[in-house]
Protein backbone atom coordinates (compact mmCIF):
# COMPACT_ATOMS: atom_id res chain seq x y z
CA UNK A 1 0.00 0.00 0.00
CA UNK A 2 1.49 2.86 -0.85
CA UNK A 3 0.06 6.83 -1.39
CA UNK A 4 2.85 7.80 -3.76
CA UNK A 5 0.60 5.18 -6.13
CA UNK A 6 -2.75 6.64 -5.62
CA UNK A 7 -2.24 8.92 -8.40
CA UNK A 8 -0.96 6.49 -11.12
CA UNK A 9 -4.24 4.02 -10.35
CA UNK A 10 -6.45 7.02 -10.07
CA UNK A 11 -5.15 8.25 -13.07
CA UNK A 12 -5.45 4.95 -14.94
CA UNK A 13 -9.09 4.14 -13.38
CA UNK A 14 -10.22 7.45 -15.06
CA UNK A 15 -8.70 6.65 -18.46
CA UNK A 16 -10.45 2.77 -18.89
CA UNK A 17 -13.69 4.78 -17.38
CA UNK A 18 -13.32 7.35 -20.33
CA UNK A 19 -12.55 4.77 -22.72
CA UNK A 20 -14.88 2.72 -21.81
CA UNK A 21 -17.64 5.00 -21.76
CA UNK A 22 -16.94 6.11 -25.18
CA UNK A 23 -19.24 3.73 -26.71
CA UNK A 24 -21.62 4.13 -24.16
CA UNK A 25 -21.51 8.02 -24.97
CA UNK A 26 -22.28 7.67 -28.86
CA UNK A 27 -24.75 5.18 -28.52
CA UNK A 28 -26.56 7.75 -26.11
CA UNK A 29 -26.25 10.30 -28.91
CA UNK A 30 -24.05 12.33 -26.84
CA UNK A 31 -21.19 14.80 -27.62
CA UNK A 32 -17.76 13.14 -26.86
CA UNK A 33 -17.13 16.87 -25.22
CA UNK A 34 -18.97 15.44 -22.03
CA UNK A 35 -16.26 12.73 -22.00
CA UNK A 36 -13.45 15.14 -21.75
CA UNK A 37 -15.71 17.20 -19.56
CA UNK A 38 -16.41 14.61 -17.12
CA UNK A 39 -12.47 13.57 -17.02
CA UNK A 40 -11.80 17.45 -16.09
CA UNK A 41 -14.19 17.50 -13.42
CA UNK A 42 -13.62 14.10 -12.05
CA UNK A 43 -9.86 15.19 -11.45
CA UNK A 44 -10.73 18.66 -10.22
CA UNK A 45 -12.62 16.84 -7.75
CA UNK A 46 -10.15 14.59 -6.89
CA UNK A 47 -7.23 17.24 -6.59
CA UNK A 48 -9.46 19.35 -4.46
CA UNK A 49 -9.72 16.85 -2.01
CA UNK A 50 -6.06 16.45 -1.65
CA UNK A 51 -6.26 12.56 -1.74
CA UNK A 52 -2.28 12.25 -3.42
CA UNK A 53 -0.27 14.00 -5.85
CA UNK A 54 -2.21 13.35 -8.98
CA UNK A 55 -0.09 13.01 -12.10
CA UNK A 56 -2.73 15.46 -13.86
CA UNK A 57 -1.95 17.99 -10.97
CA UNK A 58 1.13 20.77 -12.24
CA UNK A 59 3.51 20.20 -9.68
CA UNK A 60 3.43 23.54 -7.73
CA UNK A 61 -0.21 23.25 -6.64
CA UNK A 62 -1.21 26.54 -7.39
CA UNK A 63 -3.39 28.09 -4.34
CA UNK A 64 -6.77 28.95 -4.44
CA UNK A 65 -6.90 32.29 -5.24
CA UNK A 66 -7.82 34.57 -1.94
CA UNK A 67 -10.85 36.23 -2.08
CA UNK A 68 -10.68 39.48 -2.49
CA UNK A 69 -10.73 41.11 0.66
CA UNK A 70 -14.06 43.07 0.44
CA UNK A 71 -13.95 47.17 1.60
CA UNK A 72 -15.62 47.14 4.68
CA UNK A 73 -18.72 49.13 3.57
CA UNK A 74 -18.87 52.60 4.92
CA UNK A 75 -20.89 51.85 8.46
CA UNK A 76 -20.98 55.52 8.62
CA UNK A 77 -20.80 56.78 12.49
CA UNK A 78 -22.73 59.78 13.52
CA UNK A 79 -21.23 62.16 11.29
CA UNK A 80 -21.81 59.67 8.42
CA UNK A 81 -24.15 62.20 6.52
CA UNK A 82 -21.85 62.88 3.30
CA UNK A 83 -20.37 59.56 2.69
CA UNK A 84 -24.04 58.25 3.03
CA UNK A 85 -24.56 60.93 0.01
CA UNK A 86 -21.76 60.07 -1.85
CA UNK A 87 -22.43 56.07 -1.87
CA UNK A 88 -25.40 57.66 -2.90
CA UNK A 89 -24.43 58.96 -5.99
CA UNK A 90 -24.63 56.52 -8.47
CA UNK A 91 -28.35 56.11 -7.66
CA UNK A 92 -30.55 58.31 -9.96
CA UNK A 93 -33.29 58.23 -6.51
CA UNK A 94 -30.55 60.13 -4.11
CA UNK A 95 -32.26 63.53 -4.37
CA UNK A 96 -35.76 61.88 -3.46
CA UNK A 97 -34.33 59.62 -0.74
CA UNK A 98 -32.77 62.59 0.69
CA UNK A 99 -36.02 64.91 0.16
CA UNK A 100 -37.83 62.14 2.14
CA UNK A 101 -34.90 62.35 4.72
CA UNK A 102 -35.11 65.39 5.32
CA UNK A 103 -38.74 65.73 5.76
CA UNK A 104 -38.69 62.35 8.16
CA UNK A 105 -36.15 63.71 10.13
CA UNK A 106 -37.60 66.58 11.66
CA UNK A 107 -40.74 64.19 12.15
CA UNK A 108 -39.59 62.61 15.21
CA UNK A 109 -38.13 65.54 17.31
CA UNK A 110 -40.01 68.20 15.43
CA UNK A 111 -43.54 67.08 15.95
CA UNK A 112 -44.47 69.33 18.40
CA UNK A 113 -43.96 71.33 16.00
CA UNK A 114 -46.34 70.49 13.64
CA UNK A 115 -48.68 70.38 15.95
CA UNK A 116 -49.09 73.64 17.08
CA UNK A 117 -50.11 74.14 13.94
CA UNK A 118 -53.07 72.57 14.20
CA UNK A 119 -54.62 73.87 16.79
CA UNK A 120 -53.42 77.22 16.25
CA UNK A 121 -53.65 78.01 13.06
CA UNK A 122 -57.25 79.56 11.90
CA UNK A 123 -57.10 78.36 8.49
CA UNK A 124 -55.99 74.86 8.81
CA UNK A 125 -58.65 74.38 12.00
CA UNK A 126 -61.21 72.66 10.09
CA UNK A 127 -59.68 69.74 11.56
CA UNK A 128 -62.60 67.28 10.58
CA UNK A 129 -62.84 68.27 7.22
CA UNK A 130 -58.96 67.68 6.83
CA UNK A 131 -59.29 64.44 8.40
CA UNK A 132 -61.20 63.21 5.72
CA UNK A 133 -59.46 65.00 3.05
CA UNK A 134 -55.82 64.39 3.56
CA UNK A 135 -56.78 60.18 3.76
CA UNK A 136 -57.60 60.46 -0.12
CA UNK A 137 -54.63 61.76 -1.00
CA UNK A 138 -52.72 59.50 0.50
CA UNK A 139 -54.20 56.44 -0.84
CA UNK A 140 -53.63 58.88 -4.15
CA UNK A 141 -50.08 59.33 -3.15
CA UNK A 142 -49.75 55.52 -3.08
CA UNK A 143 -50.36 54.65 -6.57
CA UNK A 144 -48.57 57.67 -8.09
CA UNK A 145 -45.28 57.52 -9.43
CA UNK A 146 -43.03 54.15 -9.20
CA UNK A 147 -40.46 56.26 -8.13
CA UNK A 148 -42.40 57.07 -4.68
CA UNK A 149 -41.93 53.28 -4.07
CA UNK A 150 -38.59 53.21 -4.67
CA UNK A 151 -38.13 56.09 -2.22
CA UNK A 152 -39.75 53.92 0.44
CA UNK A 153 -37.87 50.79 -0.60
CA UNK A 154 -34.26 52.88 -0.43
CA UNK A 155 -35.51 54.63 3.15
CA UNK A 156 -35.55 51.07 3.98
CA UNK A 157 -32.37 50.08 2.43
CA UNK A 158 -30.65 52.89 4.03
CA UNK A 159 -32.60 52.80 6.96
CA UNK A 160 -29.88 51.41 9.54
CA UNK A 161 -27.59 54.32 8.23
CA UNK A 162 -30.06 57.04 8.47
CA UNK A 163 -31.30 55.93 11.76
CA UNK A 164 -27.68 55.73 13.37
CA UNK A 165 -26.51 59.49 11.95
CA UNK A 166 -30.07 60.77 12.49
CA UNK A 167 -30.27 59.21 15.94
CA UNK A 168 -27.14 60.79 17.41
CA UNK A 169 -28.17 63.81 16.18
CA UNK A 170 -31.70 63.70 17.83
CA UNK A 171 -29.73 62.05 20.95
CA UNK A 172 -28.52 65.46 21.88
CA UNK A 173 -32.04 66.84 21.89
CA UNK A 174 -34.59 66.44 24.76
CA UNK A 175 -36.53 63.65 24.44
CA UNK A 176 -39.86 65.10 24.10
CA UNK A 177 -38.63 67.56 21.42
CA UNK A 178 -39.43 70.62 22.83
CA UNK A 179 -36.14 72.14 22.18
CA UNK A 180 -36.67 74.66 19.60
CA UNK A 181 -36.91 73.44 15.90
CA UNK A 182 -33.81 75.29 14.93
CA UNK A 183 -31.89 73.03 16.55
CA UNK A 184 -33.25 70.47 14.29
CA UNK A 185 -32.98 72.37 11.30
CA UNK A 186 -29.15 73.01 10.67
CA UNK A 187 -28.64 68.88 12.05
CA UNK A 188 -30.30 67.97 9.19
CA UNK A 189 -29.29 69.95 6.89
CA UNK A 190 -25.82 68.81 5.84
CA UNK A 191 -28.03 65.53 5.11
CA UNK A 192 -30.14 66.91 1.96
CA UNK A 193 -27.80 69.61 0.70
CA UNK A 194 -27.91 68.50 -2.55
CA UNK A 195 -31.57 67.89 -3.59
CA UNK A 196 -33.28 71.39 -4.57
CA UNK A 197 -33.86 74.23 -2.84
CA UNK A 198 -37.74 73.59 -3.20
CA UNK A 199 -38.37 71.49 -0.40
CA UNK A 200 -35.89 72.60 1.41
CA UNK A 201 -37.33 76.20 1.67
CA UNK A 202 -40.64 75.38 2.18
CA UNK A 203 -40.44 73.77 5.74
CA UNK A 204 -38.42 76.56 6.47
CA UNK A 205 -40.74 78.94 5.90
CA UNK A 206 -42.85 77.30 8.42
CA UNK A 207 -40.40 77.64 11.23
CA UNK A 208 -41.54 81.06 12.56
CA UNK A 209 -45.16 79.48 13.08
CA UNK A 210 -44.12 77.32 15.24
CA UNK A 211 -41.61 78.25 18.09
CA UNK A 212 -44.81 80.88 18.52
CA UNK A 213 -46.87 77.43 19.19
CA UNK A 214 -44.35 74.99 19.91
CA UNK A 215 -44.48 73.71 23.89
CA UNK A 216 -47.58 73.74 24.60
CA UNK A 217 -49.06 70.83 22.75
CA UNK A 218 -47.07 68.31 24.26
CA UNK A 219 -50.07 65.84 24.64
CA UNK A 220 -48.05 62.99 24.23
CA UNK A 221 -47.24 60.54 26.74
CA UNK A 222 -43.46 60.36 28.17
CA UNK A 223 -42.45 57.87 25.85
CA UNK A 224 -43.65 58.88 22.41
CA UNK A 225 -40.39 58.26 21.06
CA UNK A 226 -40.62 54.41 20.43
CA UNK A 227 -43.81 54.79 18.10
CA UNK A 228 -43.62 57.39 15.95
CA UNK A 229 -41.01 56.85 13.70
CA UNK A 230 -43.12 54.53 11.47
CA UNK A 231 -46.13 57.04 10.78
CA UNK A 232 -44.08 59.60 10.14
CA UNK A 233 -41.57 57.68 7.96
CA UNK A 234 -44.20 56.70 5.91
CA UNK A 235 -45.38 60.23 5.07
CA UNK A 236 -41.81 61.57 4.48
CA UNK A 237 -41.61 59.45 1.89
CA UNK A 238 -45.18 60.03 0.14
CA UNK A 239 -44.26 63.10 0.89
CA UNK A 240 -41.83 63.92 -1.40
CA UNK A 241 -43.56 63.04 -4.42
CA UNK A 242 -47.69 63.81 -3.72
CA UNK A 243 -47.71 67.22 -3.79
CA UNK A 244 -49.95 67.74 -6.96
CA UNK A 245 -53.05 65.84 -5.22
CA UNK A 246 -52.33 67.80 -1.92
CA UNK A 247 -52.56 70.20 -3.97
CA UNK A 248 -56.15 69.67 -5.57
CA UNK A 249 -57.26 68.68 -1.97
CA UNK A 250 -56.10 71.86 -0.93
CA UNK A 251 -58.31 74.06 -3.40
CA UNK A 252 -61.33 74.03 -1.19
CA UNK A 253 -59.65 75.52 1.86
CA UNK A 254 -58.83 78.78 0.13
CA UNK A 255 -55.07 78.59 0.86
CA UNK A 256 -52.41 79.28 -1.21
CA UNK A 257 -50.98 75.91 -3.29
CA UNK A 258 -47.63 75.76 -2.22
CA UNK A 259 -48.47 76.86 1.18
CA UNK A 260 -51.13 74.43 1.73
CA UNK A 261 -49.32 71.77 0.50
CA UNK A 262 -46.38 71.93 2.93
CA UNK A 263 -49.04 72.74 5.67
CA UNK A 264 -51.38 70.14 4.43
CA UNK A 265 -48.07 67.61 4.93
CA UNK A 266 -47.34 68.76 8.44
CA UNK A 267 -51.12 68.45 9.37
CA UNK A 268 -50.36 64.67 7.86
CA UNK A 269 -47.93 64.52 9.99
CA UNK A 270 -49.15 65.68 13.07
CA UNK A 271 -52.64 63.87 12.75
CA UNK A 272 -51.04 60.33 12.22
CA UNK A 273 -48.53 60.98 14.77
CA UNK A 274 -51.17 62.06 17.08
CA UNK A 275 -53.57 58.85 16.43
CA UNK A 276 -50.46 56.86 16.90
CA UNK A 277 -50.12 58.25 19.93
CA UNK A 278 -53.65 57.27 20.53
CA UNK A 279 -53.66 53.94 19.47
CA UNK A 280 -50.29 53.90 21.47
CA UNK A 281 -52.73 54.40 24.76
CA UNK A 282 -49.83 56.64 26.17
CA UNK A 283 -47.31 53.67 26.26
CA UNK A 284 -49.61 50.90 27.41
CA UNK A 285 -48.42 49.12 24.46
CA UNK A 286 -45.01 49.50 25.12
CA UNK A 287 -43.44 46.98 27.43
CA UNK A 288 -41.79 48.67 30.32
CA UNK A 289 -38.31 48.53 29.76
CA UNK A 290 -38.72 49.34 26.47
CA UNK A 291 -40.29 52.38 27.36
CA UNK A 292 -37.43 53.39 29.69
CA UNK A 293 -34.89 52.74 27.36
CA UNK A 294 -36.52 54.79 24.10
CA UNK A 295 -36.54 57.39 26.61
CA UNK A 296 -32.94 57.55 27.74
CA UNK A 297 -31.60 56.45 25.02
CA UNK A 298 -32.63 57.55 21.42
CA UNK A 299 -35.05 59.39 19.93
CA UNK A 300 -36.69 57.69 16.33
CA UNK A 301 -35.59 55.04 14.69
CA UNK A 302 -34.48 52.80 17.86
CA UNK A 303 -37.57 50.52 17.18
CA UNK A 304 -35.45 48.46 15.61
CA UNK A 305 -32.71 47.59 18.80
CA UNK A 306 -36.51 47.87 21.07
CA UNK A 307 -37.91 44.31 19.64
CA UNK A 308 -34.59 42.99 19.93
CA UNK A 309 -34.81 43.43 23.19
CA UNK A 310 -38.19 42.57 24.09
CA UNK A 311 -37.81 38.65 22.63
CA UNK A 312 -34.33 38.63 25.15
CA UNK A 313 -36.51 39.70 27.67
CA UNK A 314 -39.20 37.28 26.49
CA UNK A 315 -36.60 34.53 26.08
CA UNK A 316 -37.06 33.33 29.62
CA UNK A 317 -40.31 32.03 28.90
CA UNK A 318 -39.29 30.49 25.84
CA UNK A 319 -36.40 28.91 27.51
CA UNK A 320 -38.54 27.37 30.05
CA UNK A 321 -40.56 25.64 27.14
CA UNK A 322 -37.80 24.29 25.97
CA UNK A 323 -36.49 22.77 29.46
CA UNK A 324 -40.05 21.55 29.93
CA UNK A 325 -39.87 19.58 26.83
CA UNK A 326 -37.09 18.04 27.90
CA UNK A 327 -38.54 16.98 31.16
CA UNK A 328 -41.02 15.31 29.01
CA UNK A 329 -40.77 11.16 28.79
CA UNK A 330 -39.04 10.36 25.96
CA UNK A 331 -39.57 6.96 24.51
CA UNK A 332 -36.39 4.45 25.11
CA UNK A 333 -36.79 3.66 21.45
CA UNK A 334 -35.32 7.36 20.76
CA UNK A 335 -32.38 6.74 23.00
CA UNK A 336 -29.28 8.95 22.03
CA UNK A 337 -26.52 6.36 22.52
CA UNK A 338 -28.44 5.00 19.70
CA UNK A 339 -28.25 7.32 17.42
CA UNK A 340 -24.65 8.11 18.03
CA UNK A 341 -23.51 4.85 17.49
CA UNK A 342 -25.79 4.64 13.90
CA UNK A 343 -24.11 8.19 13.03
CA UNK A 344 -20.50 7.65 13.73
CA UNK A 345 -21.11 4.84 11.30
CA UNK A 346 -22.07 7.20 8.97
CA UNK A 347 -20.01 10.06 9.45
CA UNK A 348 -17.11 7.74 9.41
CA UNK A 349 -17.38 8.12 5.37
CA UNK A 350 -14.10 9.38 5.65
CA UNK A 351 -12.47 6.53 7.08
CA UNK A 352 -12.99 3.61 5.01
CA UNK A 353 -11.09 0.80 3.55
CA UNK A 354 -13.23 -0.75 0.74
CA UNK A 355 -11.85 -3.93 -0.29
CA UNK A 356 -12.45 -7.63 -0.68
CA UNK A 357 -11.74 -10.58 1.34
CA UNK A 358 -10.22 -13.90 0.92
CA UNK A 359 -10.35 -14.94 4.52
CA UNK A 360 -11.82 -14.17 8.01
CA UNK A 361 -10.66 -15.49 10.88
CA UNK A 362 -11.56 -15.30 14.29
CA UNK A 363 -10.64 -17.81 17.32
CA UNK A 364 -12.11 -16.39 20.79
CA UNK A 365 -11.50 -12.58 20.48
CA UNK A 366 -8.70 -12.44 17.98
CA UNK A 367 -9.71 -11.81 14.42
CA UNK A 368 -7.63 -12.24 11.38
CA UNK A 369 -8.32 -11.65 8.16
CA UNK A 370 -6.67 -11.52 4.66
CA UNK A 371 -7.87 -8.74 2.52
CA UNK A 372 -7.21 -7.45 -0.77
CA UNK A 373 -7.30 -4.84 -3.61
CA UNK A 374 -8.56 -2.04 -1.23
CA UNK A 375 -8.32 1.26 -1.45
CA UNK A 376 -8.45 3.07 2.32
CA UNK A 377 -8.65 6.71 3.09
CA UNK A 378 -7.40 7.45 6.22
CA UNK A 379 -6.90 10.98 7.56
CA UNK A 380 -7.15 12.66 4.44
CA UNK A 381 -5.14 11.01 2.15
CA UNK A 382 -5.68 7.60 -0.04
CA UNK A 383 -3.71 4.24 -0.29
CA UNK A 384 -4.49 1.40 -2.36
CA UNK A 385 -3.04 -2.20 -1.61
CA UNK A 386 -3.54 -5.44 -3.48
CA UNK A 387 -3.13 -7.70 -0.51
CA UNK A 388 -3.81 -6.45 3.63
CA UNK A 389 -3.83 -8.53 6.85
CA UNK A 390 -5.33 -7.31 9.76
CA UNK A 391 -5.00 -8.27 13.33
CA UNK A 392 -7.60 -7.05 15.77
CA UNK A 393 -8.69 -8.13 19.11
CA UNK A 394 -12.80 -7.56 20.01
CA UNK B 1 -12.43 -11.15 -15.20
CA UNK B 2 -15.16 -11.90 -18.11
CA UNK B 3 -17.09 -8.34 -19.21
CA UNK B 4 -20.15 -10.25 -18.69
CA UNK B 5 -19.25 -10.96 -15.27
CA UNK B 6 -21.49 -7.46 -12.97
CA UNK B 7 -18.83 -6.07 -10.42
CA UNK B 8 -19.19 -4.62 -6.97
CA UNK B 9 -20.41 -1.47 -6.88
CA UNK B 10 -18.58 -1.21 -3.89
CA UNK B 11 -15.55 1.08 -4.85
CA UNK B 12 -18.36 3.95 -5.67
CA UNK B 13 -17.97 5.00 -1.97
CA UNK B 14 -14.05 5.40 -2.40
CA UNK B 15 -12.92 9.07 -3.08
CA UNK B 16 -12.16 8.30 -6.69
CA UNK B 17 -15.96 6.79 -6.88
CA UNK B 18 -17.76 9.70 -5.36
CA UNK B 19 -15.59 12.04 -7.17
CA UNK B 20 -16.93 10.66 -10.33
CA UNK B 21 -20.57 10.22 -8.84
CA UNK B 22 -20.44 14.47 -7.99
CA UNK B 23 -19.05 14.91 -11.62
CA UNK B 24 -21.91 12.99 -13.32
CA UNK B 25 -24.67 14.70 -11.14
CA UNK B 26 -23.45 17.69 -12.16
CA UNK B 27 -23.22 16.82 -15.84
CA UNK B 28 -26.98 15.84 -15.51
CA UNK B 29 -27.72 19.01 -13.49
CA UNK B 30 -27.05 20.41 -16.56
CA UNK B 31 -28.25 18.06 -18.64
CA UNK B 32 -25.16 17.10 -20.98
CA UNK B 33 -26.41 13.51 -20.30
CA UNK B 34 -28.97 11.88 -19.27
CA UNK B 35 -28.97 9.33 -15.54
CA UNK B 36 -29.05 6.20 -17.67
CA UNK B 37 -26.01 6.80 -19.77
CA UNK B 38 -24.38 7.92 -16.07
CA UNK B 39 -25.53 4.45 -15.04
CA UNK B 40 -23.36 3.34 -17.52
CA UNK B 41 -20.54 4.76 -16.71
CA UNK B 42 -20.43 4.35 -12.98
CA UNK B 43 -21.13 0.33 -14.36
CA UNK B 44 -17.68 1.19 -16.70
CA UNK B 45 -16.27 2.32 -13.37
CA UNK B 46 -17.24 -0.59 -11.21
CA UNK B 47 -15.01 -2.65 -13.44
CA UNK B 48 -12.53 -0.32 -13.94
CA UNK B 49 -11.61 0.26 -10.90
CA UNK B 50 -11.49 -3.43 -9.69
CA UNK B 51 -9.24 -4.19 -12.73
CA UNK B 52 -6.94 -2.13 -11.98
CA UNK B 53 -6.74 -2.69 -8.29
CA UNK B 54 -6.55 -6.23 -9.16
CA UNK B 55 -3.81 -5.82 -11.72
CA UNK B 56 -1.29 -2.93 -11.39
CA UNK B 57 -1.16 -2.59 -7.35
CA UNK B 58 1.31 -4.74 -6.09
CA UNK B 59 1.12 -3.05 -2.51
CA UNK B 60 1.09 -5.07 0.55
CA UNK B 61 -0.32 -3.52 3.87
CA UNK B 62 -0.35 -4.96 7.66
CA UNK B 63 -2.93 -3.61 10.18
CA UNK B 64 -3.43 -3.94 13.75
CA UNK B 65 -6.06 -2.67 15.94
CA UNK B 66 -9.27 -3.00 18.07
CA UNK B 67 -12.17 -4.22 16.62
CA UNK B 68 -15.34 -2.31 17.84
CA UNK B 69 -17.91 -3.67 16.22
CA UNK B 70 -18.50 -6.56 13.13
CA UNK B 71 -20.91 -7.91 10.98
CA UNK B 72 -21.36 -10.37 8.71
CA UNK B 73 -24.56 -9.59 5.95
CA UNK B 74 -24.86 -11.12 2.53
CA UNK B 75 -21.17 -12.13 2.01
CA UNK B 76 -20.17 -8.63 3.22
CA UNK B 77 -17.61 -8.11 5.69
CA UNK B 78 -18.21 -4.78 8.35
CA UNK B 79 -15.74 -3.88 10.52
CA UNK B 80 -15.22 -0.90 13.00
CA UNK B 81 -12.09 -0.27 14.07
CA UNK B 82 -10.28 1.57 16.75
CA UNK B 83 -7.06 2.83 17.20
CA UNK B 84 -5.51 1.64 14.28
CA UNK B 85 -2.18 1.50 12.94
CA UNK B 86 -1.45 0.94 9.11
CA UNK B 87 2.07 -0.31 8.31
CA UNK B 88 3.08 -0.09 4.70
CA UNK B 89 5.15 -3.36 3.59
CA UNK B 90 7.32 -0.91 1.57
CA UNK B 91 8.15 2.11 2.60
CA UNK B 92 7.78 1.17 6.16
CA UNK B 93 5.53 4.11 6.36
CA UNK B 94 2.76 4.14 9.41
CA UNK B 95 -0.66 5.77 9.68
CA UNK B 96 -2.53 5.57 12.49
CA UNK B 97 -6.04 6.40 12.88
CA UNK B 98 -8.88 6.74 16.35
CA UNK B 99 -11.19 4.88 13.86
CA UNK B 100 -11.46 2.79 10.85
CA UNK B 101 -14.40 1.02 8.95
CA UNK B 102 -13.88 -1.85 6.64
CA UNK B 103 -16.21 -2.99 4.10
CA UNK B 104 -15.14 -6.09 2.66
CA UNK B 105 -16.61 -8.48 -0.16
CA UNK B 106 -15.75 -11.58 -0.34
CA UNK B 107 -13.13 -12.16 -3.28
CA UNK B 108 -14.62 -15.18 -4.11
CA UNK B 109 -16.48 -15.42 -8.02
CA UNK B 110 -19.63 -16.84 -6.74
CA UNK B 111 -22.42 -14.80 -5.62
CA UNK B 112 -20.48 -11.46 -5.78
CA UNK B 113 -23.03 -9.61 -7.54
CA UNK B 114 -23.32 -6.82 -5.18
Amino acid sequence: MSNAQVGNVYQQIIVDVIEASRVDVEEGGVDEGVLEELKKGWQKKLSQQQLAVFPWDPKPEPPPPAPAAQAPASQPPPAASPPQAASNGGNYSQPQAQVTQGLTMPMPGGQSTNEPQVKSEPGVKIEPGLESAPTVPQAGQQGGPIAQQRVIAQLQHQYGERAAASIDKLRAQPPNGAQPPSQQRPGNQPAPQPYPGQYQGNPQQYRPNMPANASPQQQRPPMPNGQRPAPSQMDGAADGESHVGVLLRQGPDGQSTEMGRVEIDNLLHAQIAARARAMEGGGLMLPLKRADKGKGKSVSYHRTPGPNEGPSQYDGPDDDLEEFDEDAINSDLDDPDDNLEENDEDDDAGQIMLCMYDKVQRVKNKWKCVLKDGVLNVNGKDYVFHKATGEYEW
Amino acid sequence: MATAQNFYELYRRSSVGTALTDTLDDLITDHRIDPQLAMKILANFDRAIAEVLQDKVRSRLTFKGSLHTYRFCDEVWTFQLKNVTFKMENGGQVVSADKVKIVSCTAKPTGNAA
